[in-house]
């Protein structure tokens, strides 16, 4: 490190710590140009009725199955619909489910691993039994008979993967409320007669935020994947709604007739899920060493 | 190493006893009637009566789930209510599909983690490295199922090279299952190269730091052989600990691969299940596919045991 860097670093000291987490994150290159990509895709899904060139849902049986051109840019699909606007529109349910999955394993992760972390004893270990079970299935075949059971939907299949992935929310909750318990200044606050929903916002809170943050960003390219590995199966999305995943599984069909169908949809998918990852890269480096990678 | 072998064995019985609740309880979670649901739309009153004497749905749930659990003991996983087979026989039959490929994209993706982690982990910063890393990143983002449906495009269907769909049995033509094996394996096996492959760079990183590199390469040592003999060697170790837990997700991703490339194994029983709503039967898969998973991370504990006398116990 350079002299002028140590000053900095040593400045930093002073300031707080969502400035330097700023400061940090924005010589974050490659986590910032990924940011912009989400923040833009976010904004054509959202205004896509505006942007899209064509109706996702207008057929044209003159032009089906086109290759790529001026007229439709990633071409047509089997019943003629333009695949830009489709892929633009898919991206809404695509970002969504993955905000959905994301939501549903923070609802069933946190206040479990909170509870094991803080009361201890039998109930930390039978609630870490639990998440030991729970991680000992192949993901992909839980998450199959959970729609099984539940039925074939994109709500149900988001169900299917926020359980999947609530084990890893339930381990970061557990063990920094475990290592914030026995804090001095916690049995302080606990000697004075705080309540223990004081202490869980007061003191756990603040210190979970930014590993729970970088875990969430890594989380919503995992959903993605796998809400698109389970549409494409058919037990997602299903029609008239299509996601990237769906998109892809469609094509299957017309695999050999019109490649585009499958490239198009598929890229957006990997390009989104790398930008959720490489987020989340920035992110646990920004924060610093205070964050260590939990896989 | 007994002793050690009998504690995590031991160990195995809470875990499965955990399992099986939650095996058992997806016929809970079903909404509505479950003899109901799982009998279909148009089934008559006689259809759903069966199911429910099949299943034994009016019983209190405790008996249900004993009963349930004691046929899977006596390996009696119940019956289809697609087929009317014996769901264990059907397992059976398709295992060693699953088995093969799973075992195929272990080979691939070590085939392709050893070299990259190695090169990247023995240059970090230089431009191998940074093409091996960002290929390692890639590699994780590609969803299995468009990269599986790439390879039959360019391999199968314009160029011929290889068949898209199918298996054929290692024990009946081993060059036709190679064939057959190749472009599913990969697919499976390549989120596995890349987790390995960043896994492995880290590893040799550290050990290429350390005091005995510098000791070998000192008293002048082929580099080559410092970096097999006294680099990849120890930096492997952790690599099987990695390896038992990627067994996990290469189980879970056959789901994908064996719908893509049509092949007889049981992740595509799982997913044709599903559209039949035979429950037995993905109670089955998942019974199995946790059996092979939780088999395989106690040989990959006892290997480590074996390997690492430290984490025995004293």
């Amino acid at each position: 490190m350079s002299e002028a860097a140590a000053g900095l670093e040593q400045l930093g000291a002073s300031e707080s710590a969502r400035r330097r987490f700023l400061r940090r994150f924005r010589k974050q290159r490659p986590a910032l140009y990924a940011l912009g990509f989400l923040v833009l895709l976010a904004l054509g899904a959202l205004f896509a009725p505006w942007v899209a060139p064509y109706d996702p849902l207008t057929q044209n049986l003159d032009r089906v199955l086109e290759s790529p051109s001026w007229d439709h840019w990633f071409g047509t699909d089997e019943l003629g619909r333009d695949v830009a606007s489709r892929t633009l529109f898919a991206a809404r349910i695509s970002l969504m489910a993955a905000f959905q999955a994301v939501l549903i394993a923070l609802v069933i992760g946190v206040p479990p691993g909170l509870l094991a972390g803080l009361a201890g004893g039998w109930v930390d270990n039978l609630i870490m039994r639990f998440t030991d079970a729970l991680m000992a299935f192949p993901p992909l075949i839980l998450a199959v008979a959970i729609v099984a059971a539940l039925g074939p939907s994109l709500t149900n299949a988001m169900i299917a993967v926020g359980i999947l992935l609530s084990p890893t929310f339930l381990r970061l909750m557990r063990g920094t409320a475990m290592a914030v318990a026995h804090e001095t200044y916690v049995e302080a606050a606990r000697s004075i007669g705080c309540s223990q929903g004081w202490i869980i916002v007061r003191h756990i809170l603040p210190n979970v935020i930014s590993p729970l943050f970088v875990q969430i960003s890594v989380f919503a390219g995992v959903a993605m994947l796998a809400e698109a590995g389970l549409s494409f199966l058919g037990l997602g999305a299903q029609p008239p709604d299509s996601s990237w995943g769906a998109m892809v599984g469609r094509g299957f069909r017309y695999i050999s007739l019109s490649p585009s169908l499958i490239v198009f949809p598929g890229l957006a998918i990997a390009v989104t899920v790398l930008a959720f990852y490489v987020l989340g890269d920035g992110l646990r480096d920004a924060l610093g060493r205070e964050v260590r990678r939990e896989d | 190493m007994l002793n050690f072998i009998l504690q995590r064995l031991l160990a195995l019985v809470p875990l499965l006893f955990i399992v099986s609740l939650l095996v058992f309880s997806l016929v809970l979670i079903i909404p509505g009637d479950p003899a109901f649901m799982l009998a279909g739309e148009d089934a008559t009153p006689e259809e759903i009566a069966a199911i429910r004497a099949d299943m034994g749905l009016d019983d209190p749930v405790l008996v249900q789930y004993a009963r349930w659990t004691g046929g899977v003991l006596r390996g009696d996983l119940g019956t289809s209510l697609f087929s009317d087979q014996p769901v264990l026989e059907v397992l059976l039959e398709r295992l060693p599909v699953t088995i093969s490929l799973a075992a195929a994209a272990i080979v691939i993706s070590l085939l392709i983690a050893i070299p990259a982690g190695v090169i990247a982990g023995t240059r970090p910063g230089s431009l191998a490295d940074r093409i091996v890393t960002l290929g390692a990143s890639s590699g994780l983002a590609i969803p299995n199922f468009w990269l599986g449906l790439m390879l039959i495009l360019v391999f199968a269907i314009w160029n011929g090279w290889l068949p898209a769909t199918g298996y054929v049995p290692i024990t009946e033509h081993p060059v036709a299952w190679l064939r057959h094996i190749l472009l599913p394996a990969f697919t499976l096996g390549l989120s596995a190269a890349a987790i390995l492959t960043r896994q492995l760079r880290g590893a040799m990183i550290e050990v290429m730091n350390q005091d005995y590199i510098r000791t070998a390469r000192a008293k002048g040592l082929a580099w080559r052989f410092v970096v097999l003999k006294h680099g990849l060697k120890n930096a492997a170790i952790p690599m099987v600990t990695i390896l038992g837990l990627q067994a996990n997700y290469l189980l879970g991703g056959t789901v994908i691969v064996e719908q893509i490339f049509g092949m007889p194994g049981l992740g595509q029983l799982a997913v044709a299940s599903v559209f039949t709503r035979d429950l037995p039967m993905i109670q089955g898969v998942v019974v199995m596919a946790v059996f092979v998973a939780v088999f395989v991370n106690l040989l990959v504990d006892i290997s480590y045991g074996w390997f690492n006398p430290k984490v025995r116990p004293q």
